[in-house]
Formats: structure tokens, sequence, C-alpha cells
């Protein structure tokens, strides 16, 4: 019996667990559509939740991962919670839940078959999904202030344009050079 | 000092079970999630009631003194004036069914966007003073006291609808909760709160024609900038007419499309279009805005602002109006114009596409007839030579703007046409388009950049289902017959799809449109260069 073997057994319960614990940082009214609608256009943040628990698991379980699936994966999920109600450590603090759910259901498995350094495994490829989540999570944020730059620009293009042939220069250039020092 | 939190209670953002009911829990004004209120000059120059300094994320809105009759009596006003109002307040039986139907509720699981709820938010304060339960039984019967709380929670809310009615598609009794929305706002307006993404263009709007409150000689200049690049693309100078009395037709387009990236390609290709079939037109430097914020702020307003099209219509002598590509635009023409300001002119015609003879009965009592339509009758009638090869690096979705899909019911003209220009079409799924269509996220004059965070919940399901077709099919365009569409869609591809770009219909219309005596074009109107034409 090894770790894998462990967590592959008990997948399903596992995972839905975990995905019950995601879904339990919105609000309660809120809890029951994510759970039973299963469409995905319908219900994209149930959807994409669950979808990529799934990949995230195997990722985790010590399986031969896709990395560019698995990074997908992640980012499918720290996308949403990146702009939605969260502080930065709830948008990105579920991965860490999942050694939690491991912890509670598995705890005497593991006692009982001595598969602590197995467990720290697992725990470490945890850390490692929540330092990727970090990561996404920080560009996501940069591409929101981003945007909202490139909004700016957008929206008053031809009226900067206009300002450029009027000045004969490119807008925001100070109207006389520095002395040089 | 004290223990480390687990990760666990890190995260724990709200208790299992709710501590109070919906009624008690209340709005937090975090930055990124509340529009900045409107200028005072700008609410004082446009007779608005009330106007005062204020800010959502202070604790006192300074609301004027009697702030509670003010309410009472404009809600009286209102469901005296509406009598749809005092049905939808009356008649809801909250069956859910629109409940998760919101492009809001489903961006931020926020139950108070469910909108049942949303509308509760408004009908609670109904039942209390203008039900005899509600009187008699108050929270029992779902009244409630109106609080300052209330007013918050209300700006809160109905700054977090658009106004979409993808909800009231789904009632099985039609109520229009984006009249409920509409009239809650003007509610707020009695109270001196309005926002500034709104307010500043219906000043300009009021004052100077357009949003940008752009005047008459830069108007014309930048229309001659973008003259001079369809130039650069095809060789062909084109002069549009600006202010003439006596042409057949006024064109009227939101203002975006002169200002706004990528709003001016989408104009390009109007001029090209109306260039080529040699149509009998003017420009106007006074209707110089086909959009409307005053929708989203009151009838009156909306009612005001929408008065120039026909005023303009008249003075120049034209006998109809075709309009641009925009989404309430097209819902104030089609479901308020008449009612505000009609009749029409008397020397105005029922629209009659000058080129191939086709009579718009359909737009027989307001005279205005919509690009999408007319260029859809061109292509039908075989009046325009196009190569939509020239289209062929793009794979092409087209974004059903929530106000003419719903609104209007103009559904298979725009996807007409797009399927004749270009070669590479393809459809998000069913309950995503057509009158299931979501959101931008940023309709009814929430396209400000201070809500960026909101307008990327509201937009997630729309977003979500574009970025199953770029994953599916190579989705890399998506088109789109709304201004603010071409404003909002840019950054929620970018977010939620990166890859695809954002076009205006008449854009890829104008790329496939082979002009006479035009040089071979190697360069699409954004001047990138058309993959396979390029210069040998």
């Amino acid at each position: 019996m090894t770790i894998r073997d462990l967590l592959t057994e008990h997948k399903d319960a596992i995972i839905h667990k975990w995905i019950d614990a995601m879904y339990g940082t919105y609000p309660f009214d809120t809890v029951g559509f994510l759970r039973s609608s299963r469409d995905q256009f319908s219900n994209p943040v149930g959807h994409t939740t669950a979808a990529s628990a799934v990949v995230i698991f195997d990722a985790v379980a010590g399986d031969d991962v896709d990395e560019a699936r698995l990074s997908e994966a992640i980012e499918d999920v720290i996308r949403i919670r990146a702009i939605q109600n969260f502080t930065p450590e709830q948008a990105v603090g579920v991965l860490f839940v999942l050694k939690t759910v491991i912890r509670q259901m598995l705890r005497s498995a593991i006692v009982r078959h001595g598969l602590h350094d197995g467990q720290l495994e697992v725990e470490s490829r945890i850390d490692t999904v929540a330092l990727l989540a970090f990561g996404k999570y920080a560009a996501c944020r940069e591409r929101l202030h981003m945007m909202k730059v490139d909004d700016f620009k957008r929206g008053y293009a031809q009226l900067l344009r206009r300002a450029e042939r009027i000045l004969d220069k490119p807008v925001g250039e100070p109207d006389t050079q520095k002395p040089i020092a | 000092m004290s223990k480390l939190p687990t990760p666990d209670k890190l995260i724990a953002t709200i208790p299992a079970f709710p501590m109070e009911g919906w009624m008690d829990t209340k709005p937090d004004f975090k930055p990124g999630t509340w529009c900045y209120p409107a200028k005072v000059d700008n609410m004082k120059a446009l007779g608005m009631p009330n106007p005062h300094e204020w800010s959502a994320d202070q604790e006192d809105w300074n609301l004027p003194e009697n702030w509670e009759e003010i309410i009472y009596e404009g809600l009286k006003a209102r469901l005296a004036k509406h009598r749809s109002l005092k049905v939808f307040m009356d008649i809801c039986v909250r069956c859910g069914a629109c409940a998760d139907k919101c492009h809001f509720f489903i961006g931020t699981g926020d139950p108070k966007n469910m909108p049942v709820l949303r509308a509760e938010l408004l009908r609670s304060v109904y039942r209390r003073d203008f039900t005899t339960a509600g009187k008699l039984l108050g929270k029992l019967a779902g009244a409630r006291k109106l609080d300052k709380d209330v007013i918050k929670e209300w700006f809160y809310y109905f700054y977090q609808c658009t106004e979409c009615r993808r909800c009231s598609l789904f009632c099985p009794y039609g109520i229009d909760t984006a009249e409920i929305t509409a009239i809650a706002r003007e509610l707020l307006h009695e109270l001196g709160l309005g926002i500034h993404w709104i307010m500043e263009p219906v000043f300009n709007c009021n004052r100077t024609g357009n949003h940008l409150g752009i005047q008459p000689h830069a108007f014309k200049e930048i229309v001659e900038f973008l003259c001079e690049d369809i130039e650069t693309v095809t060789g062909i100078k084109i002069n549009p007419p600006f202010n003439e009395k006596g042409h057949e037709i006024v064109f009227i387009t939101p203002s975006g499309d002169v200002f706004a990236d990528p709003g001016i390609y989408t104009f390009m290709g109007y001029l090209m279009l109306f260039h080529e079939i040699g149509l009998d037109y003017t420009l106007s430097t006074y209707a110089s805005e086909g959009g409307n914020f005053g929708s989203f702020t009151t009838f009156d307003m909306a009612k005001k602002l929408n008065a120039k099209m026909y005023a303009e219509a008249e003075r120049l002598g034209s006998k109809w109006i075709l309009g641009g590509e925009c989404g309430h635009m097209w819902r104030v023409v089609h479901q308020y114009m008449d009612t505000f300001n009609g009749p029409t002119p008397p020397k105005m015609e029922v629209p009659r596409s000058p080129i191939t003879g086709t009579v718009f009965k359909n737009a027989a009592s307001t005279k205005m007839v919509h690009i999408a339509e007319f260029t859809a009758d061109l292509i039908k009638h075989n009046k325009l030579r196009l190569d939509p090869s020239r289209n062929d690096h793009l794979t092409v979705t087209f974004h059903d703007s929530c106000n003419p899909a719903r609104g209007m019911g103009l559904l298979e003209e725009p996807r007409y046409v797009l399927k004749n220009v270009c070669n590479n079409y393809v459809d998000m799924p069913e309950n995503t388009i057509r009158e299931q269509t979501f959101c931008c996220g940023g309709g009814s004059g929430l396209n400000t950049d201070e809500i960026m965070e909101i307008r990327m919940r509201g937009g997630l399901p729309r977003g979500n289902a574009l970025r199953y077709v770029q994953q599916k099919h190579g989705v890399n365009t998506m088109a789109c017959i709304c201004a603010i569409d071409r404003a909002t869609l840019p950054p929620l591809a970018n977010y939620w799809a990166p890859g695809v770009t954002v076009y205006g219909t008449h854009e890829l219309v104008a790329n496939a449109l082979v002009m006479r005596g035009e040089q071979k074009r190697t360069m699409d109107l954004r001047q990138e260069e058309l993959p396979g034409m390029e210069d040998e």
C-alpha cells in the first residue's frame, strides 16, 4: 500500500469534500446553486471548480502530470477567485484545504500503513500547486490593473491622436526639454 | 500575542450558516466595487434634484433632510405613472426562475444579485408603505423599514444590474427587472445620488451632443483622420457630408465609434459601405451620439437626449434615420422613442432602402433602421461585392448585445452579414447567445474602469462561453454590434479568453468589401497585414 494507492481508493470522497469546502467560501444561499447546477455555461464557477479539482488532485496524488494541463486547471480556478469578493488569502488558500481534507479522511489509514513520508510528499506537492496559484493570482491582478489603463487609452484614442497632431509630438512629453545639468 | 490561524481559518469567509437574514446583511463598499459619484456641477447644470457631495465609502452620504419623504413620494408617483411597476411589485411569486440567470449572480455568487432578491430590495419598502399586509404585518409580510442602509444597498445592487433583461426572459410573469432597476435608479437620483460615468456623458450629450463633449469642428476633424486611414488602406478618398440639408438619410451612431478603439474601425466600415453604394446621407455633428445615457438616469432624461434625433432629422430634411451599431440606443429607439418623442416629424417617411427598394415596415413608426438590417438587405439583394477570404485568418463568433437581441429581436441579421463576409463562423453555446445572451458586464453605464473587478465578475459567463469556443474551435475574433461592447469586450476577452480580438461587424464587412477603384488590399482597417495578401 502506497499513499498513491490510498488516495486513489478515496479519490471521489476526497475531491467531493474538497469541492464542498471551496463552495463553502461562497455565501450560504449560493452554495446550493454551485453544487446542483451541472451546466458548464449556466454555472461556470461550480463547473470550473469541480473540473479543476480533479486535475489538481491527480497531480497532488503523484500521477505523472501534463504540466500545461495542471497549469490551466489552477489558472481556471484562480482567474475566477482573483476577481471575486475574496482576500488574496481566501482566493488562493482553498488549495491548502486539500491538505486538511486528506489529513481528516486518511489519518488513521496513514498511521496504520505507516505512510507518513508519502503524506509529506503529497503535502509538498500541494505547496507547489499553491505556489503556482500564487503566481497566477498575481498575474491576474496585474492584468486587471493594466486593463484599466488600456481602457482609458482606447476610450480616448482619437482625441490623443488629434492632440498629437496639434502639438506635433507624442502626448505625454514635456513642453520644453529640461536643460542638461 | 496570539497563535497563527490555520489556513482553513484564514480562508473562512463566512459562517456555514448565515447569522442574520438578508435584510440585515449590509454591503461592503470595498474599492473596485462602486462607481464614483457624479460631479455636483454636472448635476446642477442638468437640473437634477438635490445635487451634493458624497462618496459611497463614507459613512454619511449627506442625504437631504427629508430623504424618507422624498423616497415615499417618489415611489408613490412612479407607481401611479407606471402601471407596470405596480404589477411587477405585486405579482412576483418568488418562484426563483430568474435567480440563477443573472450574469452578476453567476459571477459574484452574491445572493442579492439574484434578480428576485435585487427586486426585493425595492419591493420590501413598497410593501411597507403601499400594501395593507406590509403595513400590518411588517417583516412577516416581507416588508421592512426604510433606513439609510437600505439606500446604500440600493445603490450597491442597482448599480450591479446592467438592465440586460436576461432574467425577464425566464420569468413566467414577464417581470421586467430592467425597469425595476431603472426606477430604483430614478429614486436614487431624487436623493442626488448618481454616478460620474453616466452623468458626465449625459451632461456632455445635453450640451454638446456626444458623450465626450467633442465640439463640431473637432468631431469633423477626427472623422477626417479616419478618412485618411481609409485612403491609406484602400486608396479611395471619402469626403463624408456633415450637417448638410436635403439628404435622404441622416446617419447616427454612438460617438464611441468616432473616438474610441476599436469602434473607429467600425465607423470606417460604415463610411466605406456608404461610399460604395452611393448612399445619399449626411452625418450630423449635433446628433453626434446615438447612445443615450439618459436611459440609465431617468425616463425624462432619456426622452430629452433622444429628442435630438428627430429634431435633427427634421432640421436637415431627412426622410429617415439610419442608425449605427449600438446596444441601448436600440432599446430606446425600439421601445421608448415613439412614446417619448413620436409621432415623427411630418416630412419623415417609412424607411425604404434606396439601393434595394426594401421597405422597412418594422420601422414604420420610428423611421429608424438598424444598420445590420440595412446591410443584410444589401447582401440579400446581391448589391455588395464581397471577398470574405480577406477575413480567412479570423475564426469569428458573435456576441449578441442584450438590447438588440432581447430588446428588439435582432438575431439573424448580424449573423447573416457575418457569414457572408467571413468564411469561418462559429456560434457560442446555445444557452449563451440570441435571446439567452449573456451581458458584457458593463451595460447600463457600468463600463467604467474603477469597477473593473465588478465588470469581470459580471462578464464571467460571457467570458466562459467565449473561452469554450476559443479552445474548441480556435475562435480568435468576437464580433458585436454595440459600442459599449466594443469598449467592454476587449478587457473581458483579455481576462477570460486572452487571444480573442473584438471587432465591430461593419469592420469585418469593410475588410471584405470590394470597392470600385480600390488599390490591392494588403492591410485590414487596423493597418495590419492581411495574411496571404501581402505586397509582392
